[in-house]
């Protein structure tokens, strides 16, 4: 067990540390950030100095090296836009992200189990019928167009929902939607599987047959038993719904991470770029540790 | 002599073909079949059957409705956009770009995938652990993220897109292929054609690889529907196809602020895209149920 634990955790540290090269690689491909620096008149030795005091300066190597002496202890210097620490502009508007996420996440598993775990138990059911076609349809819509039908709809000819921005519950409700409407479906059509697996299973027809009531039948036999394959797809939605951030804070001037890294992709701003990228990639190592550690503990089965 | 021949060489009927055919296509989803071929052949065909050239504009026609709206024209059956460009002739430029794109970077992908799948699972030990971690870097990091930084790297168009999708979607096909593998090297077929003095290439390519194609066409058959999703993300994040070119999403993105007067912009692009994926995805399951019952927890 010790053995497990300690191999994952190296596994872990080995993916965010090959994360953290990969970023800086990539970064250091995009251009140079030089001349968002200095003003277009500067001298070459005015430029030099510039690239010294950012340390960009010297061999890739050592450039790298100091930013990973830098990024262990949080530092990943500071924004070539703002002129403040990178990870602090990350951290101010991780809250706004973490706050949508949750939204999303709430009416995913809210919905989509809740409806995956109906249509699992009742198959061709009503509810079956009409969530395996809401499943196939959310997975078919591109979150940004269902955001702009969402603004379309419920913002501009009704009125219901403010269009954008960032404030009280009735903003979060139209990004959540369009944040969480993909892991939805997906969670639906797992769960709803997962059920169904268990469900033609031995022990559950002979509980059935012993005459155990349906409902402790359905809490007791299946849903502990299809829990495995359900928790971890909804904790691998965690980076869809990150990757959804992307693209929903942008439609919903929504000030995120997500925002933030698309607006510093587009002006270079690499110390910021690495931060956030170093945060999410944090987020979800971290998640997925949690998620192994707590099955291992739960579950003796399993072992890798 | 006669009934002998007609028991051992069935006669070969038009009847035979229709029968195969009804076997192989059982239970597929005939509306997503039909809408599927139709935007590949117009896709395939978009310069001949477009009615207008979709990148061709006059401001004197622009924002015209649909031909259903009162003053909808035949000669531009779908309406026209804020530069007057035909809506109908720019969906179909449209498709085309969604289909090289989805089609070709499926292909990359799914090549680097299995190509890391065979080496992992095939030689374990290091090389193994090397493929896991690369595998566990690209699920880690959101695509997009990088997609934008490779987008800024290289100039923007339909090779960029191909280029960053197809660095990017590898990471599933590893995955669930290196497992195939793992279980088929174990298999006796295996052992022996070691015993008998193949070559490690001829085992892999010729015993292994075909023995992966039914998972392999299944998840490509899947990720083709994310592609292009992915595919009109981009282009609408302004990092994919360029203006004044013609793909679904860069059309949603600049009909966007014509939303409460100009619905058609930004309605109709997005029912091409839903309905394709959808399409898509619709057949993907039902190959799925034909060759791969094991599969259902993928996608």
């Amino acid at each position: 067990m010790a053995r497990y634990f300690v191999t994952r955790m190296l596994q872990a540290g080995i993916t965010l540390w090959l994360v953290t090269v990969l970023v800086f690689v990539l970064v250091r491909l995009s251009g140079d950030p030089i001349q968002l620096l200095v003003s277009p008149e500067a001298t070459t030795a005015e430029i030099e100095l510039v690239r010294q005091n950012y340390g960009l300066d010297g061999p890739w190597l050592d450039q790298y090296v100091t930013f990973l002496t830098g990024a262990l202890q949080g530092d990943f210097g500071s924004s070539i836009r703002f002129k403040e620490p990178a990870m602090e502009l990350v951290l101010e508007r991780l809250p706004a992200t973490i706050k949508l996420a949750a939204a999303g996440m709430a009416l995913t598993i809210g919905f989509g189990l809740t409806v995956g775990v109906i249509s699992g138990l009742r198959p061709s059911g009503f509810v079956d019928r009409v969530g395996s076609m809401i499943a196939l349809l959310g997975q078919a819509v591109p979150a940004f167009w269902l955001a702009i039908m969402l603004i379309l709809v419920f913002s501009v000819q009704l009125g219901w929902f403010p269009t954008s921005g960032y404030g009280g519950f009735m903003h979060m409700i139209l990004p959540a939607i369009a944040l969480s409407h993909f892991s939805t479906a997906a969670l639906m059509r797992l769960s709803r599987s997962a059920i169904l697996d268990v469900t033609g299973s031995d022990y559950v027809r002979l509980a059935h047959l012993k005459g155990v009531h349906p409902f402790r039948v359905a809490t007791r036999h299946v849903l502990r038993n299809a829990a495995i394959p359900i928790v971890t797809l909804a904790s691998v939605q965690l980076i869809g719904m990150l990757n959804g951030a992307i693209v929903t804070e942008t439609i919903f001037a929504w000030p995120g991470v997500g925002r933030l890294m698309i607006d510093s992709v587009n002006a270079r701003d690499f110390p910021v770029i690495q931060a956030g990228v170093f945060v999410t990639a944090v987020m979800f190592i971290a998640g997925n540790l949690i998620v192994d550690f707590t099955y291992a503990l739960l579950d003796p089965r399993i072992r890798y | 002599m006669a009934i002998e021949e007609t028991i051992l060489v069935p006669p070969r009927t038009s009847r035979n073909y229709v029968l195969m055919a009804r076997e192989v296509f059982r239970g597929v989803p005939i509306p997503a079949l039909l809408f599927l071929v139709l935007i590949l052949v117009v896709g395939m065909a978009a310069p001949w059957v477009a009615p207008h050239d979709p990148r061709a504009g006059d401001l004197a026609r622009s924002l015209l409705p649909p031909v259903w709206s009162a003053e909808g024209t035949w000669t531009y059956p779908l309406g026209t956009d804020q530069q007057g460009r035909d809506i109908l002739s720019r969906l179909i430029a449209g498709a085309r770009v969604s289909l090289l794109v989805g089609f070709t970077a499926v292909g990359v992908s799914g090549s680097i995938g299995l190509l890391l799948a065979l080496v992992a699972g095939f030689y374990g030990g290091w090389a193994d652990a090397v493929v896991g971690r690369l595998i566990d870097v690209m699920l880690a990091l959101p695509f997009l993220l990088i997609a934008l930084v490779l987008a800024t790297i290289l100039e923007p168009g339909v090779r960029t897109v191909i280029i960053v999708l197809g660095l990017t979607g590898w990471a599933t096909y590893a995955r669930i292929l290196r497992g195939e593998v793992l279980r088929i090297r174990s298999q006796d077929y295996l052992k022996l054609a070691r015993v008998g003095g193949c070559s490690t290439t001829r085992i892999l390519f010729k015993y292994i690889t075909p023995n992966l194609t039914n998972t392999f066409v299944v998840l490509a058959s899947l990720q083709l529907g994310v592609t292009i999703l992915s595919e009109a993300t981009l282009s609408f994040l302004g990092i994919g196809v360029r203006a004044p070119e013609a793909a679904w999403g860069l059309m949603l993105s600049e009909g966007r602020q014509y939303i409460t007067f100009a619905w058609w912009l930004v309605v109709l692009p997005g029912v091409a895209i839903v309905l394709t994926v959808l399409s898509i995805n619709m057949l993907g399951d039902w190959l799925r149920v034909r060759l791969d019952p094991r599969l259902r927890q993928v996608g």
